[in-house]
C-alpha cells in the first residue's frame, strides 16, 4: 500500500506546476497517508555542502511554503524539509531510503524544442536507482512556445 | 475481462465495439459527452464522463480491478500519467499507452511503459512495405 509518498520540488514557485501536488495528494488521501516534500539545493563544488545558500534557500522555503498551503486547504498531511546535496538525484534516493518512501511523484519541465522531449538527468537517475514506484508528472507547456497547428 | 478505455476518439471508436464482440467488460472514461453518448448507443458498455482530477476519476472507474487499461486519450502527458499510475500505482496487468509524439514515445518507451504510437506505427508499415518492394 503506497502511504509515504516523496514529493521532490524544484525551480521556483511561479515555474510551479501545482498539478504534481494535486497527484501526489489524491494518492495519500487514497491511503490515508503522508507527502513528504523535499527541495533539494545543489551545492557546486567550490563550496562546501552546508555553505549558506541565501538564494536558493529562499526560493526553497517559498516553494514548500506553498506546498504546505495547498496541503491544509486540501487536507493532505505534509512534511516539508530542504536539503543540500551534490547533486539532486543521490540525494533524493537516499531520501527514500531514510524515509521508508513508498512512491516518488515528480515533476519534469517541458523541452524549449518540443522535437527534443527529453527528461532530465535527475528524473533519469531517480528511474533508474529508486526502489519504489516512480510517477513522471510532465509540467504544462509554457504560454510561450504555443501549440501550432 | 474488465477492460477501462480513457479518451474517446477515433481509435476508441474501433476498438471497444472489437472488445465488447470479444466478451469484455468495456468502461470508457472520456471528457467528449457527445462521443460517449454515440458509443454507448452503438454498444453495450459503461461509460464515465470525465471531470476535474484525473487520478480520482481513474479511482471512480474502479482502475483497481481492471485487468486491462487503455489510454488512448488525445492527450499524450495525460496518458503517459494515467499508464503510470495503472501499471505503478494499481498494478494492472496489462496496460497500454498511446503517445503521439515521437520523441516522447521513444522516453515513455526507454521508462518501461508500454507505449504505441500511430505516427510510429505508420512509418514503420510504410518502411516494410517499400522494404518489399525493393
Amino acid at each position: 500500500m503506497i502511504k509515504n509518498i516523496l514529493l521532490p520540488l524544484q525551480g521556483n514557485m511561479a515555474e510551479w506546476d501545482t498539478g504534481v501536488f494535486q497527484l501526489a495528494c489524491t494518492l495519500t488521501k487514497r491511503t490515508k497517508g503522508k507527502i513528504q516534500a523535499i527541495y533539494i539545493i545543489e551545492v557546486s563544488r567550490d563550496l562546501p555542502v552546508d555553505a549558506e545558500i541565501n538564494a536558493e534557500t529562499k526560493r526553497a522555503e517559498e516553494v514548500l511554503s506553498l506546498a504546505e498551503s495547498l496541503a491544509r486547504e486540501a487536507k493532505c498531511p505534509l512534511e516539508a524539509e530542504i536539503f543540500q546535496a551534490r547533486r539532486a538525484g543521490p540525494a533524493i534516493i537516499q531520501q527514500t531510503i531514510t524515509k521508508e518512501i513508498d512512491a516518488i511523484v515528480m515533476s519534469f519541465d517541458y523541452e524549449h524544442d518540443p522535437a527534443r522531449f527529453q527528461i532530465n538527468d535527475t528524473a533519469r537517475y531517480i528511474l533508474k536507482n529508486a526502489r519504489c514506484p516512480v510517477l513522471l508528472w510532465q509540467n504544462r507547456r509554457p504560454e510561450r512556445f504555443p501549440i501550432e497547428g | 475481462m474488465q477492460v477501462l478505455i480513457l479518451g474517446c476518439n477515433e481509435q476508441t471508436h474501433h476498438i471497444a465495439p472489437c472488445l465488447v464482440d470479444d466478451g469484455h467488460n468495456v468502461t470508457i472514461l472520456a471528457q467528449y459527452e457527445k462521443c460517449i453518448a454515440q458509443l454507448s448507443h452503438q454498444i453495450s458498455l459503461e461509460t464515465v464522463q470525465r471531470s476535474g482530477d484525473l487520478m480520482e476519476n481513474l479511482q471512480n472507474c474502479h482502475l483497481d480491478n481492471a485487468d486491462v487499461f487503455l489510454a488512448l486519450s488525445e492527450n499524450d502527458n495525460e496518458n503517459a500519467m494515467a499508464a503510470q499510475i495503472a501499471s505503478r500505482i494499481f498494478n494492472v496487468p496489462i496496460v497500454i499507452c498511446h503517445i503521439n509524439e515521437v520523441s516522447k514515445y521513444n522516453v515513455y518507451k526507454e521508462m518501461g511503459l508500454n507505449v504505441v504510437s500511430s505516427a510510429v506505427m505508420v512509418s514503420e508499415t510504410i518502411l516494410q512495405t517499400l522494404e518489399g518492394k525493393s
